[in-house]
């Protein structure tokens, strides 16, 4: 069951994926007021920082890997 | 009538430059504050972690803006010590963070328990140099029974004068103090049963320097993209000054215990690509991938889906999944041979040596959801429950699973 779910999830991650990706990579050269969509809270790159900044710290906790999206922060002993 | 158009378009202009004049002048004055309550559960009455955050951003004039963090964590539970287990003798002891650690030969203690808390503290300064070059400084310092840290950075933000593209800098430095409760650190490789009891010094330091470049793209007017390439240099006391390693013969019978050893520098890579892209039904699509290199041999793929999906009256939820594998580390090991291994004699053991489950080779999955909803005025309410799973090549314990339960707040004062 455990190897079947991330199975399942990377094809509907896929299947999702291909059928967006095709609006998402045109280019178009977007004036200030076409980006109202950009400007909204759930498109931001970090929309939540409180989400981001805990499953940071847990998965720096636990995981051998860490970092990529920023610099800086505190760190701890984490067990 | 000439000379009176003349005169009502010059007071036209001198009350629109008087406008102007005033709006450059006055702050932008909206304050977020930002709270959020964590539940972290591991099974088997492993970790429990409890975390309290709370973020206050505001702008101080036209051109700075300030953010303070807040973050209170207690952790409690019982956390694998990298021992292997001892059919004859099968317990568990105080001793991580925050109690009395069993001395000894080890034989049989898998796990250690811990209780601590933790207090962290971060602030930034925003610095708008000119319509398209801001600096952003930060401090950030942690406080626990066993590690202390502090740092500081600086990250440079710089668009073009399309301001579609986004370059973006960064640097940090962060100094660690490393130590078992009570102020002392095992020596890397000592015996833990060692009677003279001469194995321990004062506390350690590690310094870290980290470095990121990378831009942000304003792909189309629905698409938003980033990349970040990232170094990171640590040099000093590495080594977990809990875990151990234990001696064990061909049946798997344990024959001692030394505090495992790391290398004293670490130096890391990642690449970090993320895109956002609305949807034309107006839900939202979050993907992110990272690949992860260090010269400790550990290479990590993470790949992050969000969906973003967008209900009645400003609510939403949103599914997600965080796919993650790494490769072991170079010196991880399940146990050492007790053939070519003996715990009193420290030149027989490698000279770096760890069995903590979290240097083994990986595959993990994360799977969750999310719900928001507006509430009050300017005010978003977030609950999320998130599974996390993780397997492991060889390690004591194969699985290892927790849930995260999240209750955030977030409100605009304007």
């Amino acid at each position: 069951m455990r190897a079947l779910l991330p199975g399942v999830a990377v094809g509907l991650l896929l299947l999702g994926g291909c059928s967006a990706m095709g609006d998402a990579l045109k280019f178009e050269d977007v004036k200030p007021w076409q980006r109202g969509v950009l400007a909204q809270d759930d498109m931001q790159l970090v929309p939540d920082a409180m989400e981001s900044y805990a499953d940071d710290h847990l998965y720096f906790s636990k995981e051998a890997a860490t970092g990529g999206k920023g610099v800086g922060g505190g760190g701890c002993g984490c067990n | 009538m000439e000379n009176l158009r003349s005169r009502l378009a010059l007071a036209s202009c001198a009350l629109l430059a008087q406008h102007n004049g005033l709006a450059q002048t006055s702050v932008d004055n909206d304050w977020v504050v930002d709270s959020s309550l964590l539940q972290y559960t591991e099974s088997d009455d492993r970790v429990a972690v409890t975390k309290l955050v709370a973020s206050v951003d505001g702008n101080v004039s036209t051109k700075d803006s300030v953010s303070l963090q807040l973050v209170y964590d207690t952790m409690s539970g019982a956390t694998p010590t990298g021992l292997i287990s001892d059919p004859a003798s099968i317990e568990t002891v105080t001793g991580v963070s925050g109690g009395e650690f069993a001395t000894g030969s080890g034989a049989g203690v898998t796990l250690a328990e811990f209780d601590d808390t933790r207090l962290a503290a971060k602030l930034d300064w925003s610095h708008q140099y000119n319509r398209t070059f801001a600096v952003t400084y930060g401090t950030a310092v942690s406080v626990e029974n066993d590690y202390q840290s502090i740092g500081a950075s600086a990250n440079f933000a710089k668009d073009t004068a399309s301001r579609l593209t986004t370059f973006n800098a960064g640097i940090a430095a962060t100094f660690d103090t490393v130590s078992r409760t009570g102020g002392k650190t095992p020596l890397p490789r000592s015996n833990l049963a060692d009677p003279e009891s001469e194995i321990f010094v004062d506390e350690a330091r590690r310094n870290t320097m980290e470095a990121l470049v990378g831009f942000s793209r304003v792909i189309n007017s629905r698409t938003i993209a980033q990349m970040n390439v990232t170094l990171g240099l640590s040099d000093g006391y590495h080594t977990d000054p809990y875990k151990l390693v234990s001696v064990a013969d061909s049946d798997r019978r344990p024959r001692g215990a030394v505090y495992e050893s790391r290398p004293e520098s670490r130096e890391r890579h990642s690449i970090y690509t993320k895109l956002a892209h609305q949807l034309r039904d107006g839900n939202i699509l979050h993907l992110s991938y990272r690949y992860y290199d260090d010269d400790w041999d550990v290479v990590s793929n993470t790949l992050e889906f969000k969906y973003h999906r967008k209900l009645e009256r400003g609510s939403f939820i949103e599914p997600n999944i965080r796919l993650y594998d790494q490769t072991e580390a170079f010196f991880y090991t399940h146990f050492l041979d007790s053939a070519t291994s003996d715990a009193s004699d420290i030149d027989t053991i490698p000279e770096f040596v760890s069995a903590d489950y979290r240097l083994d080779g990986m595959q993990s999955y994360t799977i969750g959801f999310k719900y928001g909803t507006p509430v009050l005025s300017g005010g978003r309410l977030r609950f999320r429950a998130s599974y996390v799973a993780q397997t492991y090549d060889d390690t004591e314990f194969d699985e290892h699973d927790a849930v995260v339960l999240q209750l955030s707040f977030r409100n605009v004062f304007q």
